[in-house]
This record gives structure tokens, C-alpha cells and sequence, in this order.
């Protein structure tokens, strides 16, 4: 026994030594020069769309070395705690990626952000950014983030085969009760569970409900997230609710041990018609083989024709940070042309910016772009961290995921009142979407 | 034990029912890493690509390699930070456990009783004074700062399965040497150490996993080209996008190292077992 | 007989002190002080990301209290204690007297079982998300192939019954590891005592009944400390198989003080929480270590 045991513990101290001595190797003193940033863009598409960013600064700024630090996981979930953590410890990178809106609040309430709205006006940002983009990276009437690009989040994807061969036409369903009676001609088709859901994470079923809430009318949205519904009877919000528990009512069942993408493949293979997600779902369809218009196709989800729903990513300059011009070129690189028309065609989601180049993107982006310019209003996802106080969101995730399993409305919009009201203090923006 | 043949039977189509159950991870796991991204679409996890001919898809060595050169560098960090502190960790458990059943001092049993309680630290709620202490200390974002982590959370949980180890050595051993007149230090080293092969192999393997398995620290002590495979591995899921085949591939490769340590070193951790467990 | 000069004595000492002394300040400030903080900031008015050690009380504490959602976390921290860790402790144990029975290819069956536990959470959390799902699952397809398809478990999909879910899944995850802990235990039983026992017309069942299984108390011990553990610091696997959810049936205390902190920016909250569940740690060991230092004394 001690023999083996000892060629294996020599082994395996020779083999670290080795590793160390490589290690040492590598990671000689790195460049001064360096830019540090944090995303959560790790794998596939969305890790080329941001290599494509990095090479368009590496371009304008060949000395400078890109530290790349991904940090995947539950939209960010785990990032926020590993920023918060940094940043409390002042070691800050010179730029992380966040969502737009409420996410940057206890970054700048902590004094920990740099204003940047000179950087602003010297780049021309703000004729080319519409209004609630632009408001939505702002606080006190200072600029302290850079918008990259605009994923839609009312988006219902639909299998074409499936409704053609059913004789259901995706333009009609501008109204819940028009996709209702629609789901219920496919349930009589055979298709028991025509609406496809994963909410493994939980946020799937926010994101749902905020696209309801939409669906309302923009002026209940507004409401919504400036904190003003406050009272568990008020009809808008237990409407919404209602339609939230009769979708329910045509999602499969398995919808718990589902994640998002999942719910996707069902809607590729025709097991489901409809699913509503935000456009990173074209990756999904992308990777399987379909094309868009043929195979599979896109509506706003019912009663937000008119709307484009913002999920926005953002970098900011960090106060403090070891590097500060070059966070600075980095956010100059992030809001230009170039850079998002690199960045957003990987993607799949659009520029931020009304001037970009259609020609880039590929057929569902332009679809989306053209809907974006034509857009009346548009409104920041509360899902996903822009609309609503953070203290708020994390609420209404748990909230939401007891609702699809009891469909208790009363004890729902109890609960949402509830966590508005608790989180009064951290409404500090008032957004203007009409 | 004679058990009757039916007995035995029985006892076969228990052993092989708890087979499949225990091996279907690995499984799902080989599969997947096999299968292209419509591949993975298209069919369940169970059902392995063997081609067309049985009505599947074909199978790809792609993820694999991919995930490799993906980690390569992760695998490199976490082997070293992983093996330093398990080593550390071990030798400083172990100095513990003697000198906490053999020098036994008044409060000695207060002292460990501070080192157990530390066993149950939840990891998240250090996360902040952590990252201050390794910032103050300039171990942020090295892997020393992991390395002295993980080494001071593992003397816990390895100077408790070293003094319960400890503590079964004869008495009458550490007495002979003294009255030899060797020191502690010399005791220590000359008697306990020869004797303490088989904790050894139970704790190192017992820190070898859990700070390989360590996601936490590893994605807040370090960034870039630092973090460890573990972070890395999580990163091939992505967050707007799925890849499969990626992750489970990368899973593989993760898995590796703990998967031989356990295959190699099975029978003598178990012997670390029964030595353990002898009473004294 | 030759004793030691006071110079060696002494220099020996001072080494193994030394040695001693740096693993206390080791554990002292990477435990104990970052614990200590953690105090602090549940006392405190902290708000946000601004930092703030002003001392305000225990209102964070009695809040908790009122707090449905705490209440929950530490009941499913309960249920692990109590289920999870006995759970594991039996399965372990019988899969160590099945592999005790002179299995051919004992070592393979071994190294198979102990694989769970080499896996992380990531892997085994993912599989069960897949074995619990009510369509395509394995358990449901099992189910319905021997006729019981009516029954259609919800699993994790049922707010009741969801926590349970999650402790058999651990279990599968950690009973390798307790088997491998019987195992040697029963295989350091001297084989003179077994022969005795057979000879006395002991077989089968009794053999274990009366004669093995009461000498097993060490290693259950030692499994029991690495299974509480766990019970109470359970995170990562129920983060990624429910997320806590469906609702809040499944969260446990550390995934709580994780939305808390890191969420919610409560990290007087938070702190609180941690404080308690280090406390709860506190409620285990305590009567442990009185356990196995009388066992000692035995």
C-alpha cells in the first residue's frame, strides 16, 4: 500500500510543481497598459459578439491588453454578488457590464460611479439614442453608463409550420383573447400545451407577467414602475393577473424543470406553438437550422404592437479604477457605431443607436430594427433590472414563480403591492414612457 | 457471509439497479459531449449519437476539443492552487490533531472546539471581507490569495479527521519516545508522521474535491487569465445562450482529475477508513 | 533513561507551537472575524452599498422572525438536518452490507457508487432537473412502464413536496460517500469476532443486527459531521435545480442571505441571517463534540 500511495502523492507534487513553474511562467507582470472588464457573455454567439467589440478597440487602441473576466450564470445573478463584493473592496475593473436602469442604483447611490456625461456631449450620443434609452442610463440628470445594444423582450416566437397547418394566422393575434381562442384551436388540433415555458431561474415567469403588464397600456406600465400601483385591487393589475393564469392554463406542465432554452426546442420541433422570450431566443432557432419567415416567425406579444420592450446592457466608469483612460476609450468604443454594429449582428439583438448600418443584420434583426425605429413607445424591462428597484425585481421573482404554480391572483397581487411598497425608497427614478 | 441463492439473485439486481442510478450522470454527460448542438436538440440526454443507422445523430468529437482549449489554462490554475492548499491544509490539520490528543493542554479541547465550529462557516457571507483582506494583503486576483483561502478554510474539517485519527495511536508510544528524549517536534515527525499514510490519503482526497468542486471563491479572488476551471466550466454555458454539448464536454474534462483520484486511490481511502475507524 | 536537554525541549516547542499558532490565526480571522463582521453589519444601519457600522439594534433580528420567508428557509434546513442526514446515513449503510457480502467486482461497484459525490452540484443538479421533469423524465417514464402512470408525481413542480424532492437527490449525491465511510468500517472489524457471532448461530440479518452494526458508531459519526455540513450550508445544488422556488418552498438559509446581500443590497439583513445560521452550527456541534469526547473517554 505505501508504495503506490507514495509514488502517487510524488506524482502528483512533481506534476504541480511542473503546473507552477508554467503558471509562473504565464503569468509574468502583465502590461501596464490593460483594459479589465466584466461580463457576462460567455459562450457561443454571445462570446463572439463581444470578442468582435474587444477586436474594434483593439483596432482604434493596438497597445492596449483586453483582461477579459466572463462570469456566467442566471442572467448575472452571480455577477451582481461578485461586482458588489469587488466594488466594496475597491477593486472595481475599469468597466462591468449591468443592465441599464435600477441595476446601476446601488452603484451610484454608493458613490462608486464616475459621471460621464461630458463624454456624452463629446461623442454625440444623444441625438442618436432615443429618449428612454437615454433616460434609462442616467440619475439626477447626469450620464453614468454606455448603452451596447437593445434586446426586445416582447416577443412571441411561433412555429410556422405548426399554425399554417392549423390555419392560424400570427398577424390576427393582436389581443389575448385572439391568441387564447388560437391556442384553443391548436389544443383541438392535438397540440395539448401550445404555449412552451421553462422557469428554472425563475425570471421566465417575470418576464412573462411585465409583458402582460404591458399589454395593459403603456400608461399602467408607467404607472408600474414608477411605484404606483400600490393597491392589490386595482383592476388593471388583477386583469393582468387573470390572463397570466389563463396562459398558464395552455403551458405545458413540466414548465418547473425547464429552463428557458428548452421551452425553445419545443417550439423548433412543433411539440408547442408559441413562447414568449426576449430575442436572444433567435440564437436558438439559429443554431437548430431555421429560417426566420419559413420555419418559425415573431409577433409583439399581444396588446404591445405599438411597444418595444428595452432589455439593455450598459458599462460605466467606475470610480476609482487602476485604469482610467482606458475605461474611458472602452465606453467611447461601446457607444460608437462601429463598435455596435460589430457587437449587435453576433448578438442578435440591435443597436442602441437609430444610425446603424441594416445592412449587417440578419433578417429577424431587421425586422426588429425596423420595428424600433417605427416604435411609438418603449419601455424598460422591469425582468430584467432596468425598469423596476433592484430590492423589488428580486421579490417579484419569487413571487411570480409561486404564482404559475397556484394561480392565486388575490394573493399575487397582494404580494406585488406588498414588495412595492416595501421597497418605496428605492424608487428614485421617474420614467416618462408616453 | 452465505446468504441462498435467491439471496444472491437478489442481491445482483440490487447491486446493478443502484449501477444505473449512480451512473447516470456520467452518462448523460458522455453523450451530450458527443452530440453536435442540433444533435442535442433533437434528442434526449440518454439516448447516445451512434448515427443514423439506429435513427440518431452523429456523433462529433468537437465539443470535447473545443471545451479543452477552452480550459486548458483553468485546469492548469486550479491543479496548482488545488494541490498547494490541499497539502498545506493536510499538514497543518495534521500538526493539529496531534498536538491537540497528544500535548493536551488545559483548554485544549476549547481550542478544538474554535477549529470545528469553523467547519460550518457559510462561504457567502465572507464573500466581502474576503475580497478586502486579499485586496489589503495584495493577494487579489493570485493564485496565492486562493491558495490561502482554501488552506485556512480546510485546517478545520482536516485537524478534526486528523485528531480522530490521532487519537487511536497508543499513548504508550509518545511516551516511550519521550522518555527517549525526543521533543514534540521530533515525535511528531519521527513517530506520528510514518504512522499517518492512511489520514492522509482520506483527508487529501476529501480537500482535493471540495476545493477543485470550489465555485465561489474562485469567481470572486480572481480574474482573466486566473480564474479556475470551475468558473471557467460555468462560463461555457453561457447566459443568453445554451450550449450543451460545450459544457458537458467541459464537464468531463473538470471531472477528470477527481474521477482518477477516486478510481487510483478508492482502495487506499477506504483502508484510511478502517484504519479511522479501529477504536483505540 | 535519558531525558530530553531543555534546549531541544524547548526548541521542539517552539516549533510545534508555532505551527499550532498560525493555523489559530488562520482560522481565527478567516472564521471567526469574518463571522464577527458579519455581526456587526446585522447590528448595523447599513443601506445599500454605502458601508456603515453605526450600531442600530436588533431590529434586524426581530424582523426575521416576522418573516414568512425565513421561516421557510429554516424549516427546510431542518427537513435536511433530519432527513437528509439520516436518509444518507441508511443508504450508505446498506449499500456498504450489500457490497459486504462478497460481491464479485466489489471494487467496481465502489468506485461507481462513489461517483455522485466527485461530481459537482453543477452536473448533479442539472440531471435531476431532468429526472424530476413530469413529461419527459426518467422517474414519470419509469412510472408509467410499470403501470403506475396515474400517479404523475409532480415532484418539484409541487410547492409541498418540492423540498423532499430535493433531499432524496442529496442523498443519491452523498450516500456514496457514507457507503465508502461503513464500508471501511465494517471491514476494520476483526474477523475473529465475526467468526465467534457465526458460531453462535448468528447469520444474515442478526450478524449485522447485533454484531456489526453496533461497532459502526465512529464512522457514523465522522459521516454525520460531513452530512451536517452540507445540511446547513446547502446552496449551490438547490440554486440551480429550483432556485428556491416553486415560490419560496425550497430556500434555505444561505440562499436566502444570498438574495438578501447580494440581491437586495440588505446586507444588515443578510448579516443577520448568516449570524443565525452560525449559530444553528453552533446548536450541532456543541453536543457532537460532547458525543465523541465521552466516547473517547469510554
Amino acid at each position: 500500500m505505501n508504495k503506490t500511495v507514495l509514488y502517487v502523492a510524488v506524482a502528483v507534487i512533481i506534476t504541480a510543481l511542473i503546473c507552477s513553474a508554467t503558471v509562473w511562467y504565464v503569468m509574468r507582470p502583465a502590461p501596464a497598459d490593460v483594459l479589465e472588464i466584466y461580463h457576462w457573455w460567455t459562450s457561443g454567439g454571445e462570446k463572439d459578439a463581444i470578442d468582435a467589440l474587444v477586436d474594434v478597440f483593439a483596432d482604434d487602441y493596438p497597445d492596449t491588453g483586453v483582461i477579459q473576466s466572463p462570469v456566467a450564470g442566471g442572467a448575472g445573478y452571480v455577477m451582481k454578488a461578485v461586482m458588489k463584493s469587488l466594488v466594496l473592496a475597491g477593486e472595481a475593473p475599469d468597466a462591468f457590464q449591468m443592465h441599464a436602469g435600477y441595476e446601476g442604483q446601488p452603484y451610484f447611490e454608493g458613490k462608486y460611479l464616475e459621471p460621464i456625461s461630458d463624454l456624452w456631449q463629446e461623442e454625440g450620443w444623444k441625438p442618436v439614442i432615443p429618449d428612454v434609452v437615454e433616460d434609462m442610463v442616467k440619475f439626477d440628470g447626469e450620464y453614468y453608463a454606455v448603452p451596447v445594444n437593445i434586446h426586445r423582450v416582447n416577443v412571441v416566437w411561433y412555429n410556422k409550420h405548426v399554425l399554417d397547418d392549423n390555419g392560424v394566422d400570427p398577424a390576427t393575434l393582436t389581443t389575448w383573447d385572439a391568441f387564447f381562442d388560437a391556442c384553443d384551436t391548436l389544443v383541438t388540433a392535438g397540440i395539448a400545451h401550445p404555449i412552451a415555458l421553462g422557469d428554472i431561474g425563475k425570471w421566465t415567469d417575470t418576464h412573462v407577467l411585465e409583458q402582460i403588464i404591458a399589454g395593459e397600456g403603456i400608461d399602467f406600465y408607467e404607472d408600474w414602475v414608477n411605484g404606483q400601483v400600490t393597491s392589490a385591487t386595482d383592476p388593471k393589475l388583477v386583469s393582468a393577473l387573470n390572463t397570466f393564469a389563463t396562459y398558464l392554463g395552455y403551458v405545458n406542465v413540466d414548465h418547473v424543470t425547464l429552463t428557458w432554452d428548452e421551452a425553445i426546442a419545443r417550439v423548433i420541433t412543433g411539440d408547442a406553438a408559441f413562447s414568449v422570450m426576449g430575442d436572444w431566443a433567435n440564437g436558438e432557432f439559429y443554431k437548430a437550422g431555421k429560417v426566420y419567415d419559413t420555419d418559425y416567425g415573431t409577433i409583439p406579444t399581444p396588446g404591445t404592437g405599438v411597444m418595444y420592450g428595452l432589455c439593455i446592457d450598459c458599462f460605466q466608469h467606475p470610480k476609482g479604477v487602476k485604469h482610467p483612460e482606458n475605461s474611458l476609450r472602452w465606453l467611447k468604443v461601446v457607444g460608437s457605431k462601429e463598435g455596435q454594429d460589430a457587437f449587435n449582428p453576433i448578438k442578435g439583438s440591435i443597436s442602441a443607436r437609430t444610425d446603424s448600418d441594416t445592412t449587417k443584420y440578419g433578417p429577424y434583426q431587421a425586422a426588429a430594427i425596423a420595428d424600433f425605429t417605427a416604435a411609438t413607445y418603449m419601455y424598460p424591462s422591469v425582468a430584467h433590472g432596468s425598469g423596476a428597484p433592484e430590492a423589488f425585481t428580486a421579490e417579484l421573482d419569487d413571487i411570480m414563480s409561486a404564482f404559475v404554480t397556484d394561480k392565486d391572483v388575490s394573493a399575487a397581487a397582494s404580494a406585488l403591492t406588498a414588495a412595492t411598497n416595501a421597497a418605496s425608497d428605492d424608487y428614485i427614478k421617474v420614467w416618462d414612457l408616453d | 457471509m452465505r446468504f441462498p441463492k435467491l439471496g444472491r439473485v437478489t442481491l445482483y439486481i440490487l447491486l446493478i439497479f443502484f449501477i444505473f442510478a449512480f451512473l447516470l450522470p456520467l452518462w448523460t454527460c458522455i453523450t451530450t459531449s458527443f452530440k453536435t448542438l442540433k444533435g442535442v436538440i433533437d434528442t434526449t440526454p440518454v439516448e447516445p449519437p451512434l448515427g443514423p443507422l439506429f435513427r440518431l445523430p452523429y456523433p462529433t468529437m468537437e465539443p470535447l476539443i473545443t471545451a479543452f482549449n477552452i480550459m486548458k489554462r483553468s485546469l492548469l490554475n486550479s491543479f496548482t492552487f488545488t494541490v498547494a492548499a490541499m497539502i498545506l491544509s493536510c499538514l497543518l490539520g495534521s500538526i493539529n490533531g496531534y498536538i491537540l490528543t497528544k500535548i493536551t493542554f488545559k483548554g485544549s479541547n476549547t481550542v478544538f472546539l474554535f477549529f470545528t465550529i469553523g467547519i460550518f462557516i457559510p462561504y457567502q457571507a465572507v464573500l466581502v471581507p474576503l475580497v478586502l483582506t486579499m485586496s489589503k494583503l495584495g493577494l487579489y486576483n493570485h493564485l496565492g490569495g486562493l491558495i490561502l483561502t482554501h488552506t485556512a478554510y480546510g485546517i478545520p474539517i482536516t485537524t478534526l479527521l486528523f485528531r480522530n485519527f490521532y487519537g487511536l495511536i497508543p499513548n504508550s508510544l509518545i511516551m516511550a519516545a519521550k522518555t527517549d528524549g525526543a521533543g514534540t517536534w521530533t515525535i511528531y515527525r519521527r513517530i506520528v508522521l510514518p504512522l499517518s499514510l492512511p489520514p492522509f490519503v482520506v483527508a487529501a482526497v476529501f480537500q482535493f474535491t471540495s476545493i477543485w468542486n470550489d465555485f465561489l471563491f474562485g469567481v470572486v479572488l480572481t480574474r482573466g487569465q486566473n480564474q479556475p476551471a470551475s468558473v471557467v466550466l460555468a462560463n461555457l454555458k453561457g447566459t443568453t445562450t445554451v450550449m450543451w454539448n460545450l459544457l458537458m464536454g467541459g464537464t468531463l474534462w473538470y471531472a477528470l482529475p477527481v474521477l482518477v483520484i477516486y478510481l487510483v486511490l478508492g482502495k487506499y481511502l477506504m483502508r484510511g477508513y478502517m484504519a479511522g475507524a479501529v477504536k483505540g | 533513561m535519558r531525558f530530553p536537554s531543555r534546549k531541544v525541549f524547548m526548541k521542539d516547542w517552539m516549533v510545534t507551537s508555532l505551527f499550532l499558532l498560525l493555523s489559530l490565526v488562520l482560522v481565527g480571522y478567516f472564521v471567526y472575524v469574518c463571522i464577527g463582521w458579519n455581526v456587526i453589519v446585522s447590528l448595523s444601519d447599513w443601506k445599500g452599498l454605502t458601508p456603515s457600522y453605526n450600531i442600530a439594534g436588533f431590529d434586524q433580528y426581530l424582523s426575521l422572525f416576522h418573516d414568512q420567508v425565513f421561516l421557510t428557509s429554516l424549516k427546510n434546513n431542518l427537513i435536511l438536518i433530519l432527513l437528509f442526514v439520516p436518509g444518507s446515513l441508511f443508504l450508505g449503510l446498506f449499500l456498504a452490507i450489500l457490497l459486504d457480502l462478497k460481491v464479485r467486482g466489489e471494487g467496481a461497484f465502489r468506485s461507481i457508487y462513489l461517483l455522485p459525490f466527485a461530481l459537482s452540484f453543477v452536473i448533479t443538479a442539472t440531471l435531476w432537473a431532468w429526472m424530476y421533469n413530469l413529461d419527459v423524465g426518467v422517474i414519470n417514464t419509469l412510472l408509467e412502464k410499470i403501470g403506475l402512470g396515474f400517479l404523475r408525481p409532480m415532484w418539484v413542480a409541487d410547492p409541498n413536496i418540492a423540498m423532499y424532492c430535493v433531499v432524496l437527490a442529496l442523498i443519491w449525491q452523498f450516500s456514496g460517500y457514507t457507503m465508502l465511510i461503513f464500508l471501511g468500517g465494517i471491514r476494520s472489524i476483526p474477523e475473529s469476532q465475526i467468526r465467534a457471532a457465526e458460531v453462535d448461530g448468528a447469520s444474515g440479518f442478526d450478524l449485522y443486527r447485533y454484531v456489526v452494526i453496533p461497532q459502526l458508531k465512529a464512522p457514523a459519526l465522522s459521516a454525520f459531521i460531513v452530512l451536517m455540513v452540507f445540511a446547513l450550508k446547502a446552496f449551490d445544488f438547490i440554486y440551480i435545480l429550483t432556485g428556491g422556488g416553486p415560490g419560496w418552498s425550497t430556500y434555505v438559509l444561505a440562499l436566502m442571505m444570498f438574495k438578501e446581500t447580494f440581491r437586495k443590497n440588505q446586507f444588515a439583513y443578510g448579516g443577520a441571517i448568516a449570524t443565525i445560521l452560525f449559530l444553528l452550527a453552533l446548536v450541532i456541534v456543541v453536543p457532537y463534540l460532547y458525543l465523541s469526547f465521552r466516547r473517547e473517554k469510554e
